[in-house]
């Protein structure tokens, strides 16, 4: 079962915006959280630029839905590092996710359509 | 000592969160940092460079702290933290094992009675099913958390709050069907004056044999997320001691 349902609105727009970006970035594999923020640089080609002042707020904030899971694990020399990775419920919300942008985006382009176009 | 020391002080002295989140949050930030800034160099910049990029990167300005500290310590949070805090200790989680007990032998026998839940009000077949709920869902955590991975997550508390919410439903919705029963008395005695005493004595003993169904059971669910919070903060200070160990 799917702990939540995104309700994609206006209101709502930057929210799950942020969160899809994330948790399909996730998708490909357990990454720590500036490496999440690269990854989502290098796909947009610059277009979608995290601040890891937004960033690390919503990675917490889905950890705590249990969406992700954080991981904290010692690699040597390089000290202790928390990697992300999806959860089931994660991977469920994100389908989700999914669909309701394809939903909004074909709704959006309905009404910003030109007209005689 | 790290390149980024000054700004992760910086950020400590505004990041209002409670341990050990805060100690998790900045160990985090450090290491990110410092990998992002490999990153930088990897790519060719030089380490001055590599250094400012980082900081504009991780926006350590007190609008993003906010909104950490509103993902790690809300209000309501706090207070039950502050409610289930002094019940940490051995002396004080044995004296609430005893007043569990004491309750559960006082009120036990009357419990297990089929009489009260007949004299109680109809009430009960939604009282029994939030009771019910709650247990499943004390249980599942239950055995999430003796059971489960030693790996902590903040997950763990996620769902525990249902319980003090099934309780206070349990309360809300005896004490508004007792006033709704106490109206329908209240409309017989108007209809059958000297039939009152029937009626008000007829509501009190309803509404006691409810209410004992209502206390009793949001006591319970009480007392089970009193017993699970105390193993969740438990397990996040073992968790937190074992990640700040050697930092």
């Amino acid at each position: 079962m799917t702990p939540k349902q995104p309700r994609l609105g206006p209101q709502s727009f930057a929210k799950h915006f942020n969160e899809a970006l994330l948790l399909s970035a996730l998708e490909s594999g357990p990454k720590h959280g500036y490496q999440l923020a690269l990854d989502i640089e290098e796909r947009s080609e610059g277009r979608f630029g995290f601040k890891h002042g937004t960033l690390y707020p919503i990675l917490h904030k889905l950890e705590k839905e249990g969406l992700i899971e954080g991981a904290w694990s010692d690699e040597g020399a390089r000290g202790k590092r928390k990697r992300y990775q999806l959860t089931r419920d994660g991977e469920l919300y994100l389908r989700d996710l999914r669909r309701a942008w394809k939903g909004f985006m074909g709704c959006f382009a309905e009404v910003i359509r030109e007209e005689g176009s | 000592m790290s390149r980024f020391t000054q700004s992760l002080l910086d950020a400590d002295a505004r990041l209002n969160v409670p341990e050990p989140a805060r100690s998790r949050i900045l160990l985090e930030l450090a290491a990110d940092m410092e990998d992002l800034h490999r990153e930088y160099l990897g790519r060719g910049l030089s380490a001055d460079e590599a250094d400012r990029e980082v900081l504009e990167h991780f926006d350590l300005s007190d609008q993003a702290l906010i909104e950490l500290v509103q993902v790690h310590d809300s209000p309501l949070q706090r207070s039950l933290e502050n409610l289930s805090g002094p019940v940490r200790g051995p002396w004080s989680r044995m004296l609430m094992v005893i007043l569990a007990l004491f309750v559960t032998v006082a009120s036990g026998s009357l419990l297990f009675r089929g009489e009260l839940y007949r004299d109680a009000s109809g009430l009960v077949w939604i009282l029994m099913p939030i009771l019910g709920l709650g247990l499943v869902i004390a249980a599942g955590k239950g055995h999430r958390l003796f059971r489960g991975s030693d790996t902590w997550s903040p997950a763990r508390r996620h769902s525990l709050l249902r319980l003090l919410g099934l309780a206070a439903a349990m309360i809300v919705v005896a004490g508004g069907g007792l006033w709704f029963e106490l109206y329908r008395s209240a409309l017989r005695i108007r209809a059958v004056p000297g039939e009152a005493l029937i009626h008000l004595v007829g509501w009190l003993h309803m509404a006691a044999a409810t209410l004992v169904i209502a206390l009793s059971g949001a006591l319970v669910l009480g007392f089970l997320w009193f017993f699970l919070e105390a193993q969740v903060r438990r397990q996040e200070l073992a968790a937190a001691a074992n990640l700040l160990e050697g930092v």
